[in-house]
């Protein structure tokens, strides 16, 4: 069998991309992109992650063109990225600079800086609140005015005035009592995941990378199975921290000076776990990813730690952790599965009537 | 307002549009203004340093607005994130004013000032949306290890 061009197909296409838009418009109230960008900021954040781009405005213009479709989503993000041309590399920012909005330890109570819990929803009843069915904007607008007089007020009365958010990492007081497994430093120039091809074994600055820009649900999905019998023993989360950095560029017309660009959200973790499998000693996971996502943070630095580890667990193994959970490469895989394959289908029944022919004609013989 | 670069540039960031624009809009009518970099969209990569190994990695990207200006031969640069071209032009045009001491930094200088004010301020209200859910841990229960035994415990009811 031949292969055979068709034709055809390009209206049925084109009333289908206008269904699209008719699906997407559903309704009769119109779905302002400053809405999802402020009120859906979570979905949002989860886009701007796996897209490896952090741009609230455009994460929020692609969750409206695609019905909020995450996997679509990116792909659109990842889509206009590639348009750009990228002109600068920020300084290197740490975490330690971080403007703290939440941060929590599960290994002490008492921490330098104290346990923030920030805004989580670790606390709330599971319930549906039917009263926001019935919400007023005005009263939630008064509301919203009155917490921040109330805030103002209680400002006005701290004699030293707010600090600016930053507090020490819980993990430095183990570090400094030397405590913690001390790996060796990489001082290599990072690999760039969205110029070349990952590279096997990995540079540690590739797994970082992916992982960072990985699919939430299938990372979390694999950080569970490492952690309930595949891999290895239960982590304890040293410190999650969710907040603001300052992102600065060199300034072009003046040497040694920088130039602030603007601020990102993350989540940063640090996850303490044996030193070696089975074995004594507390190595560290790490794990850092765009917005306010807890679950993909933790997740991240407990397979962070399993790559290390380098154990038989399917969690170690850094070609099967690394090549399948891009979003936009699995969904598109999978997508793909979809697309006409008349061909190679048709050949395999040929192939099987060939089979059953030649089966009747030895048995008539 | 005449910190650092860094200092400066977070100030003209905490700006609204109008408010720059109506600052550069005087030194533009004022002197010879040339575009050296138009106002574009660019991606700028973030660097970022892990605690495991004391490595860097690559965070992410984010996109940010670009202008670079000359205002008399005194150049300006801008970047700033979001995709506000205006903003970066404005921006830039200030930059150039600063780096060539200008005449108009003096007319300009004390509302850079102010919006200092408002931005130190901002931060401060930001920070304190988030002390009270700082956690309080109460000890409920306390320990008699140490301690000759109590009258309760003695009769087998006190806490261990």
């Amino acid at each position: 069998m031949a292969y055979v061009a068709v034709t055809g197909g390009q209206e049925a296409i084109a009333a289908s991309i206008e269904l699209l838009k008719e699906y997407r418009s559903e309704g009769e109230l119109a779905l302002e992109i400053s809405v999802i960008r402020d009120r859906m900021s979570l979905l949002v954040d989860r886009i701007m992650s796996e897209a490896g781009l952090y741009a609230p405005d455009y994460a929020a213009l692609a969750l409206k063109q695609c019905e909020g479709s995450p996997e679509e989503a990116v792909f659109l993000l990842r889509a206009y990225r590639s348009t750009l041309p990228r002109n600068y590399t920020s300084r290197t920012v740490f975490g330690s600079d971080m403007h703290v909005r939440r941060r929590i330890s599960a290994a002490f109570k008492d921490v330098p800086g104290g346990q923030i819990l920030g805004p989580t929803y670790d606390y709330v009843h599971r319930l549906l609140d039917f009263d926001l069915k019935e919400e007023d904007e005005a009263e939630l607008e008064a509301w919203r005015e009155q917490v921040k007089q109330e805030r103002r007020e209680e400002l006005d009365n701290t004699p030293d005035g707010a600090s600016d958010g930053r507090i020490p990492r819980v993990l430095d007081m183990l570090r400094q009592e030397g405590l913690l497994e001390q790996v060796e430093q990489d001082t290599s120039e990072p690999c760039d995941v969205t110029m070349e091809k990952l590279p096997l074994p990995p540079p540690r600055s590739a797994v970082l990378q992916t992982l960072s820009r990985a699919d939430t649900g299938y990372i979390s999905g694999l950080a569970y199975g490492d952690i309930r019998g595949f891999g290895m023993a239960h982590p304890t989360v040293g410190e999650l921290r969710y907040g603001s950095l300052e992102i600065e560029v060199d300034y072009p017309l003046g040497e040694g000076e920088s130039w602030y660009v603007g601020e990102v959200c993350v989540t940063e973790v640090e996850s303490l776990v044996s030193a070696k499998p089975g074995g004594d000693g507390i190595g560290i996971g790490y794990g850092c990813v765009f917005g306010r996502n807890d679950t993909k943070a933790i997740s991240m630095s407990i397979l962070d730690r399993a790559l290390v580890l380098d154990t038989d667990s399917p969690t170690s193994d850094a070609e099967f952790v690394l090549l399948h959970g891009d979003c936009l490469e699995m969904n598109g895989f999978l997508s793909h599965l979809k697309l006409p394959h008349y061909v190679t289908f048709q050949s395999k029944l040929d192939s099987i009537r060939n089979k059953k022919r030649s089966a009747e004609h030895g048995t008539k013989s | 307002m005449d910190e650092n670069k860094k200092q400066f540039s977070k100030v003209l960031a905490s700006c609204s549009t109008e408010q720059l624009k109506s600052l550069a809009a005087p030194v533009m009518e004022r002197h010879k203004v040339e575009i050296l970099r138009a106002p574009a969209k660019t991606l700028v990569m973030i660097r970022m340093r892990e605690t495991v190994a004391n490595s860097d990695f690559y965070l992410g990207e984010t996109i940010a607005a670009e202008a670079m200006v000359s205002v008399d031969g005194h150049k300006g640069f801008a970047l700033m994130m979001g995709d506000d071209m205006e903003k970066a032009l404005a921006a830039a045009v200030i930059d150039a004013v600063w780096n060539g001491n200008l005449a108009e930094k003096a007319e300009i200088a004390p509302k850079l000032q102010l919006a200092h004010q408002s931005m130190v301020q901002k931060e401060h209200e930001e920070t304190a949306r988030y002390a009270k859910t700082q956690v309080n841990f109460h000890v409920m229960e306390e320990s008699y290890d140490n301690e000759a035994p109590q009258k309760t415990a003695q009769k087998g009811g006190g806490a261990q």
